[in-house]
């Protein structure tokens, strides 16, 4: 991928690329997975430059994000003259992408206990991909045919899914199948008692 | 006057009785309100980016809003053959590799946008949610208010919202975890609000021709001309704020039997628990599942299988499930 095609792509998720481009930047992103994960962590840097990330996000990340660039300008200004601009764009976002996903994998609640990593000049190079998150679907077909339960358990419940969470219900039946968790099979006593509000550590 | 001086003149006027309106909605819940109707009664078509943790997908929706008859297309743009349809209150699921159509129909809501909206009831909502202005955006080259949900406990997920300053609809939704880190996100690339959409524009882009369809069928008690089976399950200790909303005893398309369900929500979020007959090969099901932002807990009850499912963390679906007892039969 060109620099360009990362200048555009940072422009589409940022919803700016006009659109007479916008179609040509999908297509890139469909058939293209690397892209898919540039276009991720791209997305991430775009709201911590914008100061958008919601509260609760690492407190420095903005300003690590905001020193990398920073430090990416700099180097690019000391960049030949033959070098082009999309070249110093590159330079620029290689390193805040790799803080960006650094820190996306180090969110809390994304890896328990989890020490926020120390950067060092290998983090420069995009993460590997078992760093990253990983939602790999499997699915569990029905014995009769047709959408296995969960799925159609999925269906039935975005009849219900109301406010923002609803949007995404159906967008999820057509790109997401059901990731069943790695699990034993529970099976509850029938003389089982629910369980304490208090033990929940939430009671309100 | 001439004609084309009489338009902008009212145009103008238009622009100052629209403008005060907008001044006074400034406040998060009327915001929201807006958007609610937004997505439902305009007419519109475009493209967003659908993001949930690694997954990132390129979709298209197609809204058309006519006299009160609503008809949509969602499509992903980057894996053809998978779609969802909704004419009124009829939803149709194609999953073209898997050469199936599964078809729902809605109930008395009339059927939800495939966008999204608020629910009617949010009374009570501010004790489990914080609604706040967190100012102003530009998105696809609008201006936008930036619109922000926090939950007050870890048991159902925050929203961010960027909304169109004229028309309300939504260029950019996060769904947030108790982290505040967005576990789901869509944003519009670009979108329009045409004139007219053609019926050829809301058709299938899938021949389902050999398809295996399968459908709900109205019951009578669907149509409120049978006294409709209760449901012999309750949640005894649901996460606090979540009531239980219905509960409905029906068959689900491509099922043999009837499955028992219930409703429970917060006002906002809003968990489904399904009681059905357990099956040997139900088993693997059991535990903790996902879809992008949705939970899933499943576990086997008294030979029955219970599934508790909603865009809300895993310990939600999974106190509800685990909660989940019997109805004594009241003594005659």
């Amino acid at each position: 991928m060109t620099m360009n095609a990362n200048e555009q792509l940072s422009a589409m998720l940022d919803g700016e690329l006009p659109d007479a481009e916008v179609d040509l930047a999908v297509r890139r992103v469909a058939r293209d997975e690397a892209v898919r994960a540039t276009a991720l962590r791209y997305s991430l840097i775009g709201d911590a430059l914008r100061d958008e990330l919601p509260a609760g996000r690492p407190a420095d990340l903005v300003e690590r994000v905001s020193a990398a660039l920073r430090g990416a300008q700099t180097l690019a200004r000391r960049t030949p003259a033959g070098v082009g601009r999309y070249t110093r764009f590159g330079v620029g976002f290689a390193v805040a992408a790799s803080v960006a996903m650094v820190a996306l994998v180090a969110l809390p609640g994304r890896q328990q206990d989890a020490t926020p990593p120390v950067l060092t000049s290998t983090e420069v190079a995009a993460p590997a991909p078992e760093q990253r998150m990983m939602i790999q679907p499997t699915y569990t077909r029905a014995a009769g045919g047709g959408p296995d339960r969960l799925t159609r358990y999925y269906v039935n419940h975005s009849e219900y899914a109301p406010a923002m969470g609803g949007r995404g219900a159906l967008t999820r039946i057509i790109v997401i199948q059901p990731e069943p968790a790695p699990a034993a099979v529970e099976e509850e006593r029938a003389d089982a008692t629910p369980r304490d509000a208090e033990e929940n550590g939430n009671a309100q | 006057m001439s004609p084309a001086r009489t338009r902008s003149t009212l145009r103008l006027a238009w622009l100052f009785c629209v403008l005060p309106t907008l001044a006074l909605a400034d406040d998060a819940r009327e915001w929201l309100s807006r958007m609610e109707r937004a997505v439902e009664t305009l007419s519109y078509e475009g493209t967003f980016v659908h993001m949930a943790g690694n997954s990132i997908e390129t979709m298209h929706v197609i809204h058309r809003s006519v006299d009160g008859e609503v008809a949509e297309r969602l499509f992903s743009r980057d894996q053809p053959g998978r779609e969802v349809l909704r004419h009124n209150d009829k939803v149709t699921c194609i999953f073209a590799d898997q050469r199936t159509v599964l078809v729902e129909r809605r109930t008395e809501r009339h059927g939800a946008p495939l966008l999204g909206s608020l629910p009617t009831d949010t009374s009570g909502v501010e004790s489990w949610y914080e609604f706040r202005n967190a100012g102003d955006g530009r998105k696809i080259g609008r201006a936008a208010k930036i619109i922000e949900i926090r939950p007050r406990d870890d048991y159902r997920y925050g929203h961010r919202v960027w909304l169109d300053l004229m028309t309300a609809m939504p260029l950019k939704i996060q769904l947030l975890d108790d982290e505040g880190t967005a576990v789901e996100q869509i944003q519009f690339v670009n979108m329009v609000v045409p004139a007219e959409i053609s019926d050829a524009r809301l058709q299938a882009g899938v021949e389902v021709d050999g398809f295996s369809w399968y459908e709900h069928e109205r019951s009578a008690a669907d149509d409120g001309a049978a006294e409709p089976p209760t449901v012999g399950w309750k949640v005894e200790d649901p996460p606090p704020g979540f009531r239980l909303t219905e509960s409905r005893v029906r068959t689900l398309p491509g099922a043999d039997h009837a499955v028992e369900h219930m409703v429970y929500s917060d006002g906002l979020a809003s968990v489904s628990v399904f009681v059905e007959p357990a099956e040997a090969t139900d088993r693997a099901l059991s535990g903790l599942s996902r879809m992008g932002a949705a939970h899933a807990f499943t576990l086997i009850l008294h030979d029955r299988q219970i599934t508790a499912v909603g865009e809300v963390p895993a310990v939600t679906v999974e106190r509800i499930a685990r909660s989940v007892r019997a109805v004594e039969a009241p003594a005659l």
